[in-house]
Order: C-alpha cells, then structure tokens, then sequence
C-alpha cells in the first residue's frame, strides 16, 4: 500500500500542478506572444520553449523533488492509509499524461528512424563532415533540406535541391540547419511534442512562436556565422519555389497547420530577409546568448538548496499530503 | 527500389497536415501524363498537340520543374530538350498510394509535427507573392555587388 499511496500521490501532484500551470500558461501565453515581438529571435525561441514546457516540467520537479522526498522522509512504511476515489482519480490523470507523453515521444522517435532509414537507402554522401555533421544527398523528388536527429544529427538534401541550388546557396541552407542543431531544435521539438496536452490545444500558440522565432533564429546564426543574407535569401526562393504553392481558401472552409498570408512562418522570414537585404541590416554579432535556458536548471538547484535549508518544508508539504489523501 | 515520395493533389491536401504532402498542378499531371503516352517528347512536340492551347513558355517551364521534380529525365538534342518519364505509371501509383498510407499513419490524429527542422516548410500563394518581392531585391542587391 506505501507504494501505491507514493505513485498515486506523485501522479497526482503531477496532473494538479502541470493543469494549474497551464491554465496561467493558457490565460498569459497571448499577452506573452505579443510582448515576445519586441526581442530578438533567439530570445523569442527560448523564451516560448520555456514557457511552453514550464506546466510539465513544474508539474514533474515539485512531484519528484518535494512530494517524494516529503513522503519518503516522513511517511511510515508499514502505512495503512489508502487513496481516496480523488486521489485515485487525479493518479490516473497524471499516469494519463506520463504515458501518453512517453507514448508521442517514444513514436516521435520511432517515426524519425523509419524516415531516416527510408531517406538513407538512397543516400549519397555530399560533402565533408560539418561541425561533425554528415551531408547526404537522397533521391526524394520533394524540395527537401532537413535535418533529423537529436544525438547524432544528419543533414539531408534531395536531389532538386542539390540540383537548383549553388555551392553557395547550399552552403547557406546547411548553415541554417546546422543552426538548428547548434540550439538543440529537435530535442526541443521532441520535448513540445511530448508535452503537448490535449485539452489545452492553444498551448499550441507557444509551439507556433518557438517554430517561427526558431526559424528566424537560425537564419540570423547562420548569418553570424559568415553565410551571407543574399545566399540565404536565393536559396530561399529556390527551394520555396520548387514546393507546393498551396490556393488561399475561406478561412471557414478549411484549417490551416501554417495559416496562408502574414501568418505565414515563410512570409515572416521572406520579409525578414528583405528587411535585412534592403535596408542593410547586419544581425549584431555580440548579440548575448540569452541565459533564459539556464532557467530550468536554476530552478531545480533552488528547490533543492530550499529544501535543504528548510528540512521543515517536507514535514509541511507531507502534513498537506495528508489531507489530500 | 528506394522508398520515394511523389507529388500529387490529394482530397485533404488543403487541410492541416498538408504541408507535408507535395503534389502536383493539373497542367503539370497533364504533361506527365503525356509524356508517358509518348514516351518522349520535347516542348515543341507538345506545344503543337497540346489542348488547350498553351504559352510555349508554360509549357517549358513546367516540363522544366517536372525535371527538377525528378518525375522526368530529359536528353538535349540540338538546341532542344527531350523529356522522357523518369518514373512509370506503376511506380508514380505505387508512391502516391504509399504516400497516402504514410500520411494517414502520420497525420491522421494530429497536425504534422516531426522531430526534425525543415528548411521550407509550406508556401502558400501569398509567399509566393512575397517571394518575388524577395527575388527582385537579391537581384537588385546581386547587381550592385558586381557593380561595386
């Protein structure tokens, strides 16, 4: 029964403070998107990431870094209590969520190999390792440049592609992947995917800002790194041009993944260039790497230097348990 | 033979998760169509034949892009390009119904989100407006390079 009443309680926790969250999440995130406007890309990408992952992972952190060191420390092992139908109730909302977070990542994962393979059996080696990152040429008929992977990361290039673009419009788009490998961008793309909640879809909104705002990112960090705007910009149109171009429909007629017009990820970063290409704006090279992602690991240190500091914190926090149970 | 994804105008490709999906033009199936037919032919061949009548540059243009697509193999002859299919009818088939399949396995309960960063993703009609504007100004920007 102690470990039933231990799970059921952590899992709980997990769903009541992971739904509090992002009920505040939900109720800010537009104001938020708004005020992100007015900052830099790179800030804008990790401050929404943040803000997106912040219901899970404060669900999580108070569930494993308060509530069960509380009931491990101050709950007797031979306990008799058992969980109330609420209690009960909540656990299986939080084992819900875990599973099926564990579930989107695990088939996440699992989609990407089989693409990778798939991609791989016609691959062809371009060019030399960057950054450690292998560039293949796949015969695919789609304008493709992506890149997959999170620990072992591989650039990939269709045939069209390689076949309209330059040496140095290539370089360009391979720079801006390799951007997104710089930021982490897939593991980041897993961890939204995972914590994607059903009843909360425009928590979604956050995840379209991090995916522009990343966007834009790494087309500047690519320009940091020496790729000139006017490649970017060419290699842009090109690829743009051999994709789908999709008719604008009546908005109730249909629902957009990327709406059409100024809502666009595409447009955003076509005027993005353009205002950098004609206005002669340089991307500042000092620009600071926001700390903003060390946020979550400052907080996981401060709750345990608070718990340390505090011992008597557990005791309440198991007193609390208590009544919940 | 390598898994390979084809174009095509599917029912929902207007929905959420088409972006995924590349599919084709009615003119460009039109050509492709052709060109299986007659299993090769060059712009000049299919501008005489072609109902209705089209500008000679649309149709180079087109055929040009089903090259670029992969979906046709083109020989220069003269001063003139010879497309031939670069894909069979079965293999097109094949891919379009894998593609299906791929999409509703994919697609079916959420928008498409993937684990991995595209370089373009979707273009609607209005990027395409947008990517003009672009172009004339990297044009623009290209020729006063050389000039300075």
């Amino acid at each position: 029964m102690y470990y039933v009443l231990c799970v059921s309680l952590c899992a709980a926790v997990v769903a009541l403070v992971g739904t509090a969250c992002s009920v505040v999440v939900l109720a800010l995130s537009p104001l938020l998107t708004r005020l992100l406007r007015f900052y830099p890309a790179r800030l804008r990408a990790q401050a929404a990431f943040l803000v997106r992952v912040l219901p899970a992972s404060t669900g999580l952190l108070v569930s494993l870094g308060i509530v069960l060191p509380a009931f491990v420390l101050h709950e007797p092992a031979h306990t008799n209590e058992r969980p109330d139908f609420l209690l009960m109730a909540l656990a299986g909302l939080g084992l819900s969520l875990m599973l099926a977070s564990a579930y989107r990542a695990i088939r996440a994962w699992v989609r990407l190999d089989r693409l990778k393979r798939q991609w791989m059996s016609s691959a062809r080696k371009l060019t030399p390792d960057q950054k450690g990152i292998e560039i293949f040429e796949v015969a695919d008929p789609s304008a493709l440049i992506v890149v997959t992977g999170i620990l072992k990361p591989t650039v990939f290039l269709s045939r069209p592609v390689v076949s309209c673009l330059t040496p140095s419009e290539s370089s360009a788009a391979i720079a801006h992947e390799l951007a997104h490998v710089s930021a982490g961008d897939n593991l980041k793309q897993l961890l939204l995917q995972a914590t994607r909640l059903p009843l909360l879809d425009r928590l979604a909104g956050l995840d379209r800002e991090w995916r522009l705002a990343s966007e834009l990112a790494a087309d500047e960090s690519a320009m940091r790194s020496g790729t000139p705007v006017v490649e970017l910009a060419s290699a842009l149109i090109k690829v743009a041009r051999l994709r789908v171009v999709r008719p604008l429909l009546p908005e109730s007629a249909v629902s957009y993944f990327l709406p059409p017009g100024k809502d666009s990820m595409l447009s955003t970063r076509v005027e993005h260039l353009k205002r950098l290409l004609e206005k002669g704006d340089k991307v500042d090279p000092a620009a600071p790497v926001a700390p903003i992602h060390l946020l979550g690991v400052a907080l996981i240190v401060a709750v345990f230097s608070v718990l340390i500091t505090h011992p008597n914190l557990l005791l309440l926090t198991h007193t609390l348990l208590e009544k919940l149970v | 033979m390598a898994a390979m994804r084809f174009p095509i105008r599917l029912p929902w490709s207007e929905r959420a998760g088409a972006s995924k999906l590349q599919h084709l033009g009615e003119l460009e199936l039109a050509l492709l169509e052709r060109v299986w037919k007659s299993g090769e032919a060059s712009v000049r061949d299919i501008y005489h034949d072609h109902t209705p009548h089209l500008a000679y540059t649309t149709l180079m243009t087109t055929l040009d892009r089903l090259y670029k697509k992969g979906l046709l193999k083109r020989r220069l002859q003269g001063r003139a390009f010879y497309y031939s299919p670069a894909v069979s009818r079965s293999e097109f088939s094949e891919g379009v119904a894998r593609q299906v399949v791929d999409f509703m396995l994919e697609f079916g309960e959420h928008p498409p989100t993937g684990i991995f960063s595209c370089f373009v993703d979707a273009v609607t009609e209005n990027d395409s407006r947008l990517l003009d504007e672009l172009e004339r100004v990297v044009k623009s920007k290209r020729r006063n390079q050389q000039a300075g």
